[in-house]
Order: C-alpha cells, then sequence, then structure tokens
C-alpha cells in the first residue's frame, strides 16, 4: 500500500513537469507580445524594451523555463505584467473567495444530489423518479451562463429578493452557487440512482431481505455501502474542480475570485498569472486524483493496483 | 397519463425560464444626444454612495502607471492634472490658474492656484508637479506615458506655484499631454515607494482613496477640502462587472447608480423611456473606419478608393449597427473637436454607380465575365481582417463584402488575433489588404501618430507630403487660430484623398440613475463634474 502510493505520488511528479512544460510551450506559442499589450501602442520602443528585458522576455525561451519553473517550486510565480504585484499574492488573496463558492455549490449538489439519486432508484419509474431525470438532463443541458442570467432575472430583477453581483451576505451565494451547483448535482444525482439500482439488484441484497433483514437496514447497510464507489469517484473528481470549475459563473456573478483573474490575465496576456493558474488547477486535480485513488483502496480492499 | 404529466411539466418549466428571459418589444425610440429628462430645481443634498459599475478590476492606481481606462476613471477622482477637459473639450485651469508661453514657443510657464491640498492636508507646490513629470521622463519608471513627454527638455521650479516647462521645439500639443497626466505627491511617494503606491495612493482630487478589494471593489471617500468644493457625496463606489447585461441588471435593481461602458444597443430604447435612468451622452473624437493598405498595388490610384468609399454605405452601417451610438463620420474629425472641427469636407454618399465609374476610369473592367473586376490579368481580389472574435465588425463585413461584390470587387474576410492585427498594422504592414479598425485619439487635433507618413502607428501606410507638412506646422505652432487653418486644410485631404473610409464616430452613452443629479451632457464626459453630483435620497449634511 505504501509503496503503491510512493509509486503514484512520484509519477504525479513527472506529470506536473509536463503539464509545466505544455503550458509554458503554449503561452509562448501563442501569437502577440505580451509587452507590447501592456505597454501600449505609444509606448516608445525603449520602454518596451525595457519592459521586456525587466520580465526575462528577452531571454532564450528554455532559459525563461527554467528561471520560472525554479521559481514555481517555491510558490513564486513571478510579478503580474499588468498590476506589478507578485503573482502569488494576487492568486491566494482570490483563492478563498473561489474555494467559498466552489465548497457551497459543492454542498448544494450534495445535499440534492444524493438524497434525490436514492429516493429515484428506490421510486424507480414513479413520477418523482421521472422529474428528477427530467430536473437532472435540464441541469446538465443548460449552460452556466444562460442558467446563471435566467436566475438573475427571475430572483434579481423580478422578484427582487437576491442580489445581482458580489458577494458579502448570505444571499449573494444564492444565485452563483445553484448555478455552478446545478450541473454537478445532475450528474451526480444520475450516478447515484444507476448505482443504487445496480446494487439493489444483487444477490446479497436478495439474500439480505429473505434473511428477514428491515428495508431500512438492507437500504443503509448493503445497498448504500456498495454504491458509494462510484459516487465517491465523482465526488473526488468534482472536488479537484473546486479550484477551477468556476470561471464562467465568476465572470457572470462578477465573483472576485480565481477564475475571474484568469480570464482578465488571458485577455490582458498576462503570462506569468495565467502560467501560475493552470499549473496551480492541474496541480489540484492530480492530487485529487491521487487521493481518489487511495481512497478506493481503503473503500474496497479487493482494488488493488500492483 | 404520467409521459404527459412530465411532458406538461418540462414545458411548462422551460416556457417559465425563456418568459422570464425575454423582455417585451420596444417601440423605436429616437436615436442621439437629446438632453436628459426634465429636471426639477432642486437644492443639492450633501450624504450617499454613488456605485459605477466598471468592465474591468483597475490594474493601478499610479497615474503614470496605469495603462488601463478602468484605473483611469478611478485615477481622475483622486488625483489631479494642471489642466483639463471639460465641456466641449476645451481646456480648462484646475490646478494651474493660467499659464503663458514665450514668444520661441519654448518655455510655457505654469501659475499655480495657491491653497490646492493633498489628502494629508499639506499644499500641492511646483515641486510636486516637477516631480511628477521628472519621473515620467526617467527611463527607470518605465511609464508608457513617457513618450508624451518626448519633446520636452526640461521642467523647472521657479517658486512654489510657478513651474516652467521647457521644449526641444515648440510643442502645441503640451496641453493635451499634461491634461492626461494627473500629478502625484512628492513626500507621499518617497514615502511609500512606487512599489507600494497601488495601495496607497494619495491625491488632491474630490475623493481619496479608502479601499481597493481586488476583482471586486475600490472605494472612495469625499475630501472635505477639495479645492473646486466640497463634494455632495459620501463616497464613491466602484463595482466591476464585465457581463455587459448584468451591469444593467444591477442598474435596475439599484445595486449600481451609472453604467460607465458598453450599454447594449438595443437596451438603449427601452433605457430612454424609462423614468429611473438619465442617459449622458458624450461624443467621442475617435473614428472607426474602413482601412486600405496604400502600399497594396490596387489602392494606389486615387479613384479606386473613392470608388470604394462610394459602393460603401456608411450610414447603412450606421442605421443597422450602431443606430445609438454611432454617428456617421466624413473625416477624421467629429464635432466633439470643437474649435478645429471642420464640417466642410468631402462627403462620400452611397453610389455603386459612380463606384463602377471610378473604376472604369482607373483601368478595371470585368474582360472574362466572371463578375470579378480585372486589369492586366489580375482579377481584383482582396482580403479583410478583422479582429477575432468581433461579432460587430464581423456582421458589418459581411455587408461591405456584398456591396464590394456589386462593384465588382471579391473580398474575402479573415480574422485575426489582436495582437497579430496589431503587428500587422504598426510593424509587418504588407501583410493585409484591407481592414475595419476604430481609432481612439485624444482632442488634441494632432493626428501626427496615425496620419503622418513617420507616424507610429500610419494607418494604412498613408503618405502624402502635403499632409506631412500641415501635420508638422499643426504641432509644432502655438497660436490656435493659425494650428486651425492647417488642420482645416488636413481635413480636407485626408477625406478627398480617402486615406482612410471613415464610418462613424462613437457617440458613448452612459445610463444613470435618475435619483442622482448634478451631471452634464458634454462631450468630454460626466465624471470630472463628480464633486457636484448628488443624491436626491441623501439625508446627510
Amino acid at each position: 500500500m505504501g509503496q503503491y502510493v510512493a509509486r503514484r505520488a512520484f509519477l504525479s511528479v513527472f506529470l506536473l513537469l509536463g503539464v509545466s512544460v505544455l503550458v509554458f510551450s503554449i503561452m509562448h506559442m501563442a501569437p502577440g507580445d505580451p509587452v507590447m499589450m501592456v505597454a501600449g501602442l505609444e509606448a516608445p520602443p525603449e520602454v518596451v524594451e525595457a519592459i521586456r528585458k525587466e520580465w526575462g522576455f528577452d531571454q532564450p525561451i528554455h532559459v525563461q523555463y527554467f528561471r520560472w519553473l525554479r521559481r514555481a517550486v517555491v510558490l513564486d510565480f513571478g510579478i503580474s505584467l499588468t498590476t506589478r504585484e507578485r503573482v502569488s499574492f494576487m492568486i491566494l488573496s482570490r483563492v478563498p473567495n473561489t474555494l467559498k463558492l466552489n465548497l457551497a455549490a459543492y454542498a448544494l449538489a450534495l445535499c440534492i444530489a444524493i438524497p434525490v439519486g436514492v429516493y429515484s432508484a428506490l421510486r424507480q419509474y414513479s413520477l418523482f423518479d421521472h422529474v428528477g431525470t427530467v430536473a437532472a438532463l435540464l441541469g446538465v443541458s443548460m449552460p452556466g451562463f444562460w442558467l446563471g442570467l435566467m436566475l438573475m432575472i427571475v430572483f434579481a430583477l423580478k422578484l427582487h429578493i437576491l442580489p445581482v453581483f458580489g458577494m458579502g451576505t448570505w444571499k449573494h451565494y444564492v444565485l452563483p452557487a445553484f448555478t455552478l451547483g446545478a450541473a454537478q448535482a445532475a450528474g451526480l444525482m444520475r450516478m447515484t440512482r444507476s448505482s443504487v439500482l445496480e446494487a439493489l439488484h444483487q444477490d446479497y441484497v436478495r439474500t439480505a431481505r429473505a434473511k428477514g433483514l428491515a428495508e431500512r437496514v438492507v437500504i443503509y447497510k448493503h445497498v448504500l455501502k456498495n454504491a458509494a464507489i462510484p459516487i465517491v469517484t465523482m465526488m473526488g473528481f468534482r472536488f479537484a474542480y473546486i479550484l477551477s470549475g468556476s470561471f464562467i459563473v465568476e465572470h457572470i456573478f462578477a465573483w472576485p475570485g480565481i477564475g475571474r483573474l484568469a480570464i482578465n490575465s488571458l485577455y490582458s496576456r498576462d503570462y506569468f498569472v495565467v502560467q501560475a493558474v493552470v499549473l496551480m488547477t492541474a496541480t489540484m486535480i492530480v492530487i485529487a486524483n491521487l487521493t481518489v485513488d487511495i481512497i478506493y483502496c481503503f473503500l474496497d480492499p479487493r482494488i488493488r493496483y500492483d | 397519463m404520467k409521459r404527459a404529466t412530465i411532458m406538461l411539466l418540462v414545458v411548462t418549466l422551460v416556457a417559465a425560464l425563456m418568459v422570464a428571459g425575454c423582455a417585451p418589444q420596444q417601440e423605436e425610440a429616437k436615436p442621439g444626444a437629446e438632453e436628459p429628462k426634465e429636471q426639477p430645481k432642486e437644492e443639492p443634498k450633501y450624504g450617499g454612495t454613488f456605485i459605477i459599475a466598471q468592465y474591468a478590476d483597475i490594474t493601478h492606481l499610479c497615474p503614470f502607471l496605469s495603462t488601463d481606462g478602468a484605473s483611469n476613471t478611478v485615477n481622475r477622482m483622486i488625483h489631479m492634472p494642471l489642466v483639463m477637459y471639460r465641456g466641449n473639450n476645451e481646456l480648462v485651469p484646475i490646478l494651474a490658474e493660467r499659464w503663458e508661453y514665450s514668444d520661441d514657443g519654448l518655455e510655457w510657464t505654469f501659475y499655480l492656484r495657491k491653497g490646492v491640498k493633498w489628502h494629508d492636508g499639506t499644499e500641492v507646490t511646483a515641486h510636486d508637479v516637477k516631480y511628477t513629470y521628472d519621473l515620467i521622463m526617467d527611463p527607470a519608471t518605465k511609464s508608457i506615458r513617457r513618450g508624451n513627454f518626448d519633446l520636452v527638455d526640461k521642467v523647472e521650479v521657479i517658486d512654489d506655484y510657478t513651474l516652467r516647462i521647457v521644449t526641444k521645439e515648440p510643442f502645441a500639443a503640451l496641453l493635451d499631454k499634461i491634461a492626461t497626466q494627473p500629478i502625484v505627491c512628492k513626500h507621499h511617494v518617497e514615502k511609500v515607494g512606487l512599489e507600494n503606491y497601488n495601495h496607497h495612493p494619495l491625491g488632491c482630487g474630490p475623493f481619496k482613496f479608502k479601499e481597493w478589494v481586488p476583482e471586486e471593489k475600490v472605494v472612495l471617500e469625499r475630501f472635505d477640502e477639495y479645492f473646486e468644493g466640497r463634494p455632495y457625496l459620501d463616497q464613491v463606489v466602484f463595482v466591476n462587472i464585465p457581463e455587459p447585461s448584468v451591469r444593467l441588471m444591477a442598474l435596475e435593481t439599484g445595486e449600481a447608480h451609472y453604467n460607465w461602458w458598453q450599454t447594449p444597443e438595443e437596451e438603449i430604447p427601452r433605457l430612454q423611456e424609462d423614468p429611473r435612468f438619465t442617459l449622458y451622452w458624450a461624443l467621442r473624437t475617435d473614428f472607426h473606419f474602413f482601412g486600405l493598405n496604400h502600399w497594396h498595388p490596387f489602392f494606389k490610384d486615387v479613384r479606386v478608393r473613392q470608388a470604394f468609399a462610394y459602393a460603401i454605405d456608411k450610414e447603412a452601417i450606421v442605421e443597422n449597427f450602431v443606430p445609438y451610438t454611432g454617428v456617421v463620420a466624413h473625416g477624421p474629425y467629429s464635432e466633439a473637436y470643437g474649435f478645429y472641427y471642420n464640417p466642410d469636407v468631402p462627403k462620400f454618399t452611397y453610389d455603386p454607380d459612380k463606384a463602377k465609374e471610378l473604376l472604369a476610369a482607373a483601368g478595371w473592367a470585368d474582360t472574362d465575365k466572371d463578375g470579378i473586376l480585372d486589369k492586366d490579368g489580375q482579377p481584383f481580389k482582396i482580403e479583410m481582417m478583422i479582429k477575432q472574435g468581433d461579432e460587430l465588425r464581423r456582421n458589418i463585413a459581411v455587408l461591405i463584402q456584398k456591396w464590394l461584390k456589386d462593384v465588382g470587387v471579391e473580398m474575402t474576410i479573415r480574422e485575426w488575433e489582436w495582437s497579430l492585427m496589431l503587428d500587422a498594422l504598426t510593424k509587418t504592414r504588407d501583410n493585409w489588404d484591407v481592414t475595419l479598425v476604430q481609432f481612439g485619439a485624444s482632442p488634441e487635433p494632432d493626428h501626427h501618430l496615425i496620419f503622418h507618413s513617420t507616424g507610429g502607428f500610419a494607418l494604412g501606410n498613408y503618405s502624402n507630403p502635403r499632409v506631412d507638412e500641415l501635420l508638422e506646422k499643426g504641432r509644432t505652432t502655438l497660436d490656435p487660430q493659425q494650428r486651425k487653418v492647417y488642420y482645416d486644410e488636413y481635413q480636407k485631404i485626408v477625406a478627398e484623398d480617402v486615406a482612410v473610409i471613415f464610418l462613424w464616430h462613437s457617440n458613448h452613452v452612459n445610463v444613470c440613475s435618475s435619483r442622482f443629479k448634478g451631471m452634464k451632457q458634454e462631450p468630454a464626459g460626466q465624471l470630472q463634474y463628480i464633486h457636484q453630483v448628488w443624491d436626491t435620497e441623501a439625508t446627510g449634511k
């Protein structure tokens, strides 16, 4: 077990190195000159050159890469081209906002998806199940930006009960968290329903019922426990996106998080910020994957990777 | 039965969301710059918070390091320049009470207003002004405004309230350059350092800095000792909402009071009719144009350029795409240039027959009967370069494509990544044929940058010795009457010579909650009068 974890962790480092090369190359291969975008058209050539030199864009690309990587390892992502602030500071100051929003959305998705998914499976083909299926279909199909705007129109513009943008009170969380959580809940609900259904048709459930166990005990002790593995997997993957899955929603609701920072930085070609956000996101996903794999081993002793 | 119930539920849910999202169609409202709704005379009240919705977060609060419009708007409430554009883009004294220049035009003397206070209570002096300009001119500062001071030789302090700027040659645009350059406080910058200035700005404007929460808001509070009088508002808060439609919703719910940028065109008629809002129009000194690459062999003949000008229906473009926020352009200056605007320039109105005549006169004919003109065996095929993702210009390009096809020219459209397009326009310069772009200019009539053959952003590589001469004379002549003579001729020539095809000038619209009064309907904009804005619902003293 320990060996397995160590090997996976070791491989993850190489994976992240690959990601870093990719991120760095894509940003540098993209057409356009970030210095000109920052300096503006009317900037005198010597100012443009001074900016280029200050940020190291005059160096060969491999030199730039290794310099960036060396700093990134110690979480020093350089200075922002637009604000001239430390990128790590800019990211860290926005991480709590993104975390709050995503955790709220995540919690909302879980609170809706698990009970509805389980109940739909237990009452298969009932009206509740059909409504749940349609709701899940809508949740998955509706683009976040559209749903967000529609919710704003209904709850802010027409009913005047929730704010349109920003953060501060609990009310500010409702619309963006619901917009973000809707798609997550939909997928998770369908997964929960099918997992529970599959477990319900297993021999051990029939045996448990034949033994005369109460239906509640059968559901809680046998069905839900066995149905949990795919649900936990999916929850783990969703968690990996907790810092990166809300770009559009943050943009729509003017939420001051990582997503907005990334989008603004892309527009202004703030290389160092974009690189840092993408690398940080990739690291989160790699860590989440690793964690899910490890949790698997604990949940189901039959699973072995060696 | 079950299936029918489910279908009914789905249809109801979708319909409810659709209905909620679709505002009723409004009747066509009259476009343009009419006066704001009649306001009864009321006594201004003190107090209240004015929330301005911006499209982006600020990047820098140092007025010579910021590069974006969002930062500049905030900066100009905290810091003040020596002179400022107000009204119909006239330069008015702000920190400088008056100024004069020497006979040879090389020395400008500015007399500063006495008693103007920084936000820390100390007095603004000529030392602060010199310090600011010296910092900008210092290469180590890496200010992108340094180019504005290229022609400045030195800045001298005569006494605490008198400053002399010596230029290398007569430099008529100097006032324009300093109008866009607010002054910083010498002792404060020395104390906090430029690297920390972003979170500790200090100026002498009507509002002082209180707080900046990145990506969320900037809070300013009133400065009681502001030299133009105590502002009525207690606070001005800038929130940034990137989506234009969400900004409008914030206005409608009262979460914001002023939309500073990109009001969706289709929403304007509805907003004009809504008593909750007052629309303020500001005709800009920019122009949107169809650019032709003068290095391209097809466009060396002025008759071809004029034929294109006749083939493109600019009135239809404005009517269909920017009916409220565009004014048809015939020359480089809009009426917002005030004194320097010359209405008497050649006008090319839509006339495809005239376009065909001119092309024929230039030797273009459809010899192979394929519907495309040709000359010396070369078909008249060109490519239009437009900015990637620019929906407005993409639609206009399609319309122009059709009009050009009508006169025998085949035009394809290609979208370019913006930075590549900038490179093509300013550096490589030969890898494009025609384009659709906007040029944003200040109210200073000097267009050296764009229409002088050596200008850094020579639009379409245009080169005309007479235009060069007029622009050079214009920028080195300090007498406004004489400058006007040069610029009148300049406007005529670039229009007649079709340096570019002028399409429209922007008519910027700002939407303000009718609850706030005190703004003026002027081309120079509204926010420079922020100290006079007041909240009708305020209760403070």
